[in-house]
Formats: C-alpha cells, sequence, structure tokens
C-alpha cells in the first residue's frame, strides 16, 4: 500500500512536470512534443528498479517499445482525425485510445512471436 | 497512470506492465485543453472560432507523433544501459537522448509522416492552409 501511495505521488509529480513544461511551450507542435514526454516511464522506471530491480526494469523498457509503436499510430490517427475529419479533440483522444491498444499489443504479440 | 502501470507489471508481469509506459498519459488532456484555450482566446478577440482550437489540437497531435519517435530512443537507450550502468546514471542518459533527439527524430519523422520538413514544423509553418497555423500563430 505505501508503495503504491509513493508511486502516485511520485508519478503524479512528474507527469504534472511534463504536462507543465509542455502547457508554456509555444508554438504547440513543440508543446505537443511534451505530450509524448516519457514521463510516466520515468517515474515508474526509478520506482521499479528500486523495488524489483535492474533487470526487471530493462525488461520493461523493452516492452515500452511496443506501447511506442502504439503511440505513434495513436498520435497520427489523432492528427487526421483533428485536422482532416473535424472530429472534437476529447472524443478523438479518448476514442484514440482503443487505436493506442490495438497498435501497442499487434506489435507486442508480433515482438513475442519472432 | 504510474499506479495503474505498476499494478499492470504486478498482474501480468514486466513484459505486459512495460507497454503502458509509453501510455498516452498527458495527451488526452493537453489536447482537450488546447482546444477549450485556443476557443476562449478567439472569443475573446472577437474573432470567429469555427476550427480553431481543432486545428491547434492537431498541431498539438503532431507535435506528440515527433516526440513518439524520441520516445522510442529513450526506451531503447533504458533497456541497453539499466543492467549496465548505475540505474540514474542510465535514465539521465536516455532522458538527454529523448530531449536531444525529439526535434531532429521527429524531424524526420514528420517528413516521412506528413510530408513536410522537420526545420518547417518548428517554425510552424508546414501545410498552413490545411491547418491554418498561421493564423494560429498571428493570433
Amino acid at each position: 500500500m505505501a508503495e503504491l501511495v509513493y508511486r502516485f505521488l511520485v508519478g503524479g509529480a512528474i507527469v504534472s512536470l511534463f504536462a507543465a513544461i509542455g502547457d508554456v511551450l509555444k508554438p504547440k507542435s513543440l508543446a505537443g512534443v511534451f505530450a509524448a514526454a516519457p514521463s510516466v516511464a520515468v517515474s515508474t522506471l526509478s520506482l521499479t528498479i528500486l523495488s524489483n530491480g535492474k533487470n526487471y526494469a530493462a525488461l520493461e523498457a523493452k516492452n515500452m517499445i511496443a506501447g511506442v509503436a502504439g503511440f505513434v499510430l495513436y498520435a497520427c490517427v489523432c492528427e487526421q482525425a483533428l485536422a482532416r475529419w473535424k472530429m472534437h479533440s476529447a472524443a478523438v483522444a479518448v476514442l484514440g485510445l482503443a487505436v493506442w491498444i490495438a497498435g501497442t499489443f499487434s506489435v507486442w504479440f508480433l515482438a513475442s512471436r519472432w | 497512470m504510474t499506479v495503474i502501470a505498476g499494478l499492470i507489471a504486478q498482474h501480468y508481469g514486466p513484459s505486459v506492465g512495460g507497454a503502458f509506459l509509453a501510455f498516452p498519459a498527458i495527451f488526452p488532456a493537453s489536447a482537450t485543453l488546447v482546444e477549450k484555450h485556443e476557443k476562449e482566446k478567439k472569443q475573446r478577440a472577437g474573432i470567429a472560432t469555427s476550427g480553431r482550437g481543432r486545428e491547434a489540437a492537431a498541431l498539438e497531435a503532431r507535435g506528440a507523433a515527433m516526440g513518439s519517435v524520441a520516445l522510442a530512443v529513450f526506451a531503447s537507450a533504458a533497456w541497453k544501459l539499466i543492467p549496465a550502468v548505475n540505474a540514474g546514471v542510465a535514465l539521465a542518459v536516455a532522458l538527454f537522448l529523448w530531449w536531444d533527439l525529439r526535434s531532429s527524430f521527429g524531424g524526420c519523422a514528420a517528413q516521412a509522416i506528413f510530408g513536410c520538413d522537420g526545420g518547417d514544423l518548428w517554425r510552424v509553418r508546414c501545410r498552413p492552409r490545411r491547418l491554418g497555423v498561421r493564423q494560429i500563430v498571428r493570433n
């Protein structure tokens, strides 16, 4: 329980820090780069290293690459949906998470079979 | 999200939990806020808001696509460096590589994905007609 609270506090602080940097930056394409900042990764990996060791954290980092592939797909779909199909940003960002899940686990499945 | 990633890793192991390290935690909130702020800004200035907020959010998404390419560099560096060197140094180097390469790698990715030059993207000038970014910057 203490570890979860610690994760919540440290993770929340780091994610908020990256979000705040992204919020003050202009142009918006540069701010958008911070929307893909490794905020969750930095906080989670540092806590995992402390609790489960370096090899466990390295395995998480390796599998993060599948998540990144899903993120690339997610961001591209969001960009197209907003710019081309004129959809509402909240709907795009939330519905797009299905694209992230599909992309991530497709790559993860293929990589695990390879 | 850090808590959820930790819980998923505990239940399903590091291979599934690791994938959630690249979960888009910030983007949904920031894109929604960017659209809202842009609309409010234009309304205060008495400018017609049709699509302005959405265009700013689209630009944010494009930046996120660029940043996610550098995120792959961060993940690869962390994967290789964490077992080899001091964990703090490994994360610092991975973070530095992400910071340093987010523009150049992202620019190449922008060229491949969106058909515009990376440098142009940083000057917010690519596809001005479609996105209306010149107007966004000017106003």
